[in-house]
C-alpha cells in the first residue's frame, strides 16, 4: 500500500552540512550540554530543532563513540560526550557524518539507470540474458548499452535511459506481477531533468564533459592495477586520510576502493559497507574536529585554484554573524593548536586578514566581484598570461615573513631567550627545543646553557611556548623588556591563582 | 564542486556494492527483510519511502518504484544484470594526486604502482580542476627539523613491521634507545604503528617478550628488523595488551578549571581535543574539564597547562597540582 509523502516529518538526511556543523563541533569539543544550553548559545534555533539535530547525530555516528550520561545537575536531561581514546578508537567517526546528504528518489533511480547503461566493450554484457530462462521472452538482444569510452549527447542518453527504464518495468511485471506505468519514463527523464543531473555528475567528476554537448563516463584510474597493488593503495589512503589536513576526499576514496575491489577483484566480504578498519596505525594527537569543516576547506582551496572571490558568514568572537566578501589567497594549517585558517584580501575593509575556517558558514562564489576590482590590491599590470598564483605567493610572503605561528603584526623584532637545563634533562629538553623552534636559531653554550634567538612579527605569540619550559626559560630583559615583563606578570598571576602569593 | 553531495550518500554506496556483488555471485543476494536490516538508518518517513521504492512496493500511480531489483524465491536480485562501474570523483583524484607527492607514500606502494597511478591521474581529462596543490597551502610546522628522513633502511623496516602487524607475526628488532643503550635482537609482539603528524615520526607500539609490558620504540631508532613466526593465540595477546594499557590509564582524571576569557575555552579545547575529556559548565563563568590520560601523557598535560597560562587552574588530583605549582614557583623565581 503506498504511503503518502509527509513533508513535515523528520528528515534524517540533510541538504547542507551547515545544518549540523556547529552542534557537532560543540559536542565534540566540549560535550555535555543540555538542550537549553545549546539554544541559549544559538547552536540550535529552537528546542524542537535541537531534537531533530540530536536524532540525526545519533543516526550518523556509531553508538560506540557517542556516550550518553545523566548530569548531576538537577533539571537537566541527558547529555552527550564524544569518545576519544586513540588506543580504543583510532577511527575518524566524525567523517561518517558526510555520508548523509539528502536526495530525492528520482536522483536514485536516475543514477542507477544511468550507471547500468555503461558496459565494458571487451566483455560486452547482455543484461537480460537470464530472462529467457525465466519467462521465455528474449530480452538479451536489446541494444541499450553504452561502451565506457563512448561519447554521448544528452538526447542520445535520454533515448537509451528510457529504454532501460521501460524494459525494467516490463520485466518487473513479467517476473513479479507488479504493473508498470507507460508514462513514467517520460516524466522521469525529461531534457531539463537529465541535463541537470548529468551536469551535477560532471561537476563531481563521475561523468566528464568532453566537448560542448558531449559527455562520457570518466576514466578508470585503477584499470592497470593488480589486486595486491590496490590493497597497498587502500592502506596508503587510510593512513593519509587520518593524518592529512583534509580528510573527506580520502575517506570517500577509501570507500570507492572497497567498491572497486568488490566489483573487479571478487572478494568475499561480510559487510557491504566500508566500515573504517585500520588495524595497522593509530595517531598521536589525532584531532578529529577539523573534519567538520572539510567542505569549507575544500571550497576555499577550489576558490584559490580558480582565483575566485568568495562570500560567507563569519562568526565573530562576540558570537554574531558577519557577512564577508574576500579573495582567498592561502590556506594556513597550524600544528600548535590544530586550527585551520585562510589568508585573504577583504574587499569591504581593503585589508588582509587571517580567517578561521571553523567560523565560516554558507560559503559561495562571489560572482559580483569582477576585474579590475577583484585584484585591486595588486600593483603590477595583469594580463591574460599573468601567473596569478605567483602573485598570490608573493603577497603572502610579504605579509607573513618572520611570523612565528599565525599572528601578524606591523614590525618585526628579534627575541633572545636563555635556557638552562640540569644535566639529566639536557638532551631531552634540547631535542624538544629543536623540534618546536619554528625558524629560530639554537646556540649551545655548554654547561647546560642554550641560547635561542628568533626574529618574529609578534613577540607575544611566543609567550605560551616559553611558558611551556617553566623555570628553564628566561627572556633577555635587555633585548626584549616588554616580553620579559609580560612573562613575569603571567607567572605572578599564576602564583596568585594558586594562592602562593597575594 | 560540492564535497558534501548526494552521490556519496551511504545508500548509493550500499546499493552499488549490492548490485555488483549479486551480478558476480548471486549466492550473495539477500531477502527483502535482510536488505532492510542491512540498510542503516532509523525508519524515518523519507527513508521508508526509499525502502518502498527500492522493494517495488508502490502501485506506480502516485509514486514510482525504483525498478532496480526484483524478487525471486524471496531474494532481491538486480533486474538489469550489469555491474555498476566504479569511478573516482575529482575530489578523490585530486586528493590522491596530492598525497602521491608526499615522500611517505613511498612507504606504502611500489614505484611501479606509483607510476601507474600518476600516469592515469596526469592523463585525466579533469586534471586541470584538481585544487589541492602544495603552493596553495602553508603548513606552520613546529620546526623545519621535523621531517621524516626516508632512508632505504627505514623503508624496509617500515614494510616489514606493517607485514608483521597485518599477518599477526612477531618481530626481531635491534633498538638503540635515546640514552644510547642498544638492545639487540629483541623479540617483540607488534601492536600498532603510531604516527605523530606534529613531529612527522613513527613509533612502534609493541610488547617485548623479555620486559612483558607495552613499550614504544621510535622507528628511526630501529635496525635489523626481521619477521618472526605467527603469534600463537593472537587474540589473547591483543586483549592482554589492551588490558595492560588500561592499567596505565589513570583512574583519576586531571581536573582543570578554565576561565571564560580571551578565548581560553577554545584554545584549551583544541589543545586537549585528542585526549578523552569530559567538560561541564561550572556556572561562575568557567568551565571544568576532566582529562582522562595514560600515565605516559602526564608530562604533556603539564606542559599544556603551563602553555595555557593563568586562564587555567588545576583543581585535582593533588600530585598534579603540586607539580604544576612547583613549576610555576620555580619559573617565577627564575625571572625575578
Amino acid at each position: 500500500m503506498a504511503k503518502t509523502k509527509n513533508t513535515h516529518a523528520f528528515q534524517n538526511d540533510i541538504k547542507h552540512y551547515d545544518k549540523i556543523r556547529d552542534i557537532l563541533r560543540y559536542l565534540y569539543m566540549y560535550g555535555s550540554s543540555s538542550k537549553e544550553e545549546l539554544v541559549e548559545k544559538k547552536l540550535s534555533k529552537s528546542i524542537s530543532s535541537f531534537y531533530d539535530t540530536k536524532q540525526r547525530i545519533e543516526n550518523y555516528i556509531d553508538g560506540e563513540y557517542l556516550q550518553e550520561h545523566k548530569s548531576k545537575e538537577k533539571g537537566s536531561g541527558k547529555k552527550y560526550r564524544f569518545m576519544y581514546d586513540p588506543f580504543i578508537c583510532p577511527v575518524n567517526y566524525l567523517a561518517d557524518t558526510y555520508q548523509n546528504c539528502s536526495y530525492v528518489i528520482d536522483d536514485f533511480i536516475f543514477y542507477f539507470c544511468l550507471m547500468q547503461v555503461f558496459t565494458d566493450p571487451d566483455y560486452r554484457q547482455k543484461p537480460y540474458e537470464y530472462v529467457a530462462d525465466e519467462c521465455g521472452k528474449e530480452y538479451y538482444e536489446i541494444d541499450d548499452c553504452i561502451d565506457y569510452m563512448h561519447e554521448f549527447t544528452i538526447n542520445d542518453l535520454i533515448t537509451t535511459i528510457q529504454i532501460v527504464f521501460d524494459t525494467n518495468q516490463a520485466l518487473l511485471e513479467a517476473l513479479n506481477g507488479i504493473p508498470g506505468n507507460d508514462e513514467q519514463s517520460e516524466l522521469l527523464f525529461t531534457l531539463p531533468k537529465v541535463r541537470a543531473r548529468i551536469q551535477e555528475l560532471s561537476d563531481i567528476g563521475i561523468i566528464v564533459n568532453t566537448s560542448k554537448d558531449t559527455y562520457r563516463l570518466s576514466d578508470d584510474i585503477f584499470a592497470d592495477l593488480e589486486a595486491d597493488e590496490l590493497k597497498d593503495v587502500q592502506l596508503l589512503t587510510q593512513f593519509f586520510y587520518n593524518c592529512s589536513f583534509l580528510t573527506i576526499p580520502g575517506y570517500y576514496l577509501s570507500a570507492t576502493i572497497v567498491e572497486y575491489a568488490q566489483s573487479n577483484f571478487i572478494e568475499e566480504t561480510d559487510s557491504f559497507f566500508n566500515k573504517q578498519e585500520n588495524p595497522v596505525f593509530f595517531y598521536k594527537n589525532h584531532r578529529l574536529q577539523n573534519v567538520i569543516d572539510d567542505d569549507i576547506t575544500w571550497a576555499v582551496l577550489d576558490a584559490i585554484h580558480n582565483t575566485n572571490a568568495i562570500q560567507y558568514k563569519y562568526r565573530t568572537k562576540c558570537g554574531f554573524l558577519k557577512e564577508c566578501t574576500v579573495l582567498p589567497i592561502k590556506l594556513v594549517i597550524d600544528y600548535q593548536y590544530g586550527r585551520q585558517y585562510f589568508f585573504c584580501y577583504d574587499y569591504a575593509y581593503k585589508v588582509f586578514n587571517m580567517q578561521r575556517l571553523s567560523s565560516v558558514s554558507e560559503i559561495t562564489i562571489a560572482r559580483k566581484i569582477k576585474r579590475p576590482q577583484k585584484f585591486e590590491f595588486i600593483s603590477e599590470k595583469i594580463s591574460k598570461d599573468t601567473d596569478l598564483h605567483r602573485i598570490y605567493n608573493q603577497v603572502y610572503s610579504q605579509h607573513f615573513e618572520h611570523v612565528w605561528n599565525i599572528a601578524m603584526s606591523e614590525k618585526a623584532s628579534t627575541v633572545l631567550i636563555h635556557f638552562t637545563f640540569p644535566e639529566g634533562e639536557y638532551q631531552k629538553q634540547l631535542n624538544r627545543i629543536k623540534s618546536t623552534r619554528h625558524h629560530g636559531l639554537i646556540t649551545e653554550l655548554g654547561n647546560g646553557h642554550v641560547d635561542f634567538s628568533v626574529t618574529v612579527q609578534s613577540e607575544l605569540e611566543l609567550v605560551p611556548w616559553i611558558r611551556g619550559y617553566g623555570a628553564y626559560a628566561v627572556v633577555d630583559a635587555g633585548t626584549n623588556p616588554d616580553l620579559a615583563a609580560k612573562l613575569k606578570t603571567d607567572w605572578e598571576e599564576a602564583m596568585k591563582q594558586y594562592g602562593i602569593i597575594q | 564542486m560540492e564535497l558534501f553531495n548526494k552521490y556519496k550518500n551511504k545508500n548509493f554506496a550500499f546499493i552499488t556494492n549490492y548490485i555488483n556483488s549479486c551480478v558476480n555471485d548471486d549466492s550473495l543476494a539477500l531477502t527483502e527483510d535482510e536488505l532492510r536490516t542491512q540498510l542503516s538508518g532509523a525508519s524515518q518517513s523519507s527513508f521508508e519511502e526509499f525502502l518502498l521504492a527500492l522493494t517495488n512496493a508502490y502501485d506506480n500511480i502516485e509514486s514510482y518504484n525504483a525498478n532496480i531489483l526484483y524478487s525471486q524465491d524471496d531474494l532481491m536480485l538486480p533486474l538489469r544484470q550489469i555491474p555498476i562501474p566504479v569511478r573516482t570523483s575529482i575530489a578523490e583524484k585530486a586528493w590522491l594526486y596530492y598525497i602521491l607527492q608526499n615522500s611517505k607514500s613511498d612507504l606504502f606502494i611500489e614505484p611501479a604502482t606509483k607510476q601507474k597511478l600518476i600516469s592515469a591521474l596526469e592523463n585525466d581529462i579533469d586534471q586541470s580542476r584538481y585544487p589541492i596543490k602544495s603552493e596553495y597551502i602553508d603548513f606552520r610546522s613546529l620546526s623545519p627539523d621535523n621531517k621524516l628522513s626516508i632512508t632505504n633502511e627505514l623503508s624496509v623496516n617500515f614494510k616489514t613491521i606493517v607485514s608483521a602487524i597485518k599477518q599477526h607475526r612477531c618481530l626481531f628488532v635491534t633498538n638503540t634507545t635515546f640514552s644510547g643503550q642498544i638492545y639487540k635482537d629483541q623479540e617483540v609482539y607488534p601492536y600498532k604503528l603510531e604516527y605523530s603528524a606534529q613531529f612527522d615520526s613513527f613509533s612502534l607500539s609493541c610488547y617485548p617478550l623479555d620486559i612483558k609490558r607495552p613499550v614504544k620504540m621510535n622507528l628511526s631508532n630501529l635496525s635489523a628488523v626481521k619477521l618472526g613466526d605467527e603469534i600463537v593465540d593472537y587474540n589473547g595477546f591483543l586483549s592482554d595488551f589492551e588490558k595492560q594499557l588500561k592499567n596505565i590509564k589513570e583512574k583519576v582524571p586531571v581536573s582543570i578549571k578554565i576561565r571564560n576569557q580571551a578565548e581560553a575555552y577554545d584554545r584549551c579545547a583544541y589543545l586537549f581535543s585528542s585526549f578523552d575529556t569530559f567538560c561541564y559548565d561550572k556556572g561562575d563563568d568557567s568551565l571544568i574539564m576532566n582529562i582522562y590520560y595514560y600515565r605516559f601523557q602526564k608530562d604533556e598535560i603539564i606542559r599544556n597547562i603551563l602553555f595555557l597560562g593563568h586562564y587555567v587552574k588545576v583543581v585535582s588530583p593533588k600530585n598534579i597540582v603540586d607539580e604544576v605549582v612547583s613549576n610555576i614557583s620555580a619559573a617565577y623565581n627564575a625571572c625575578c
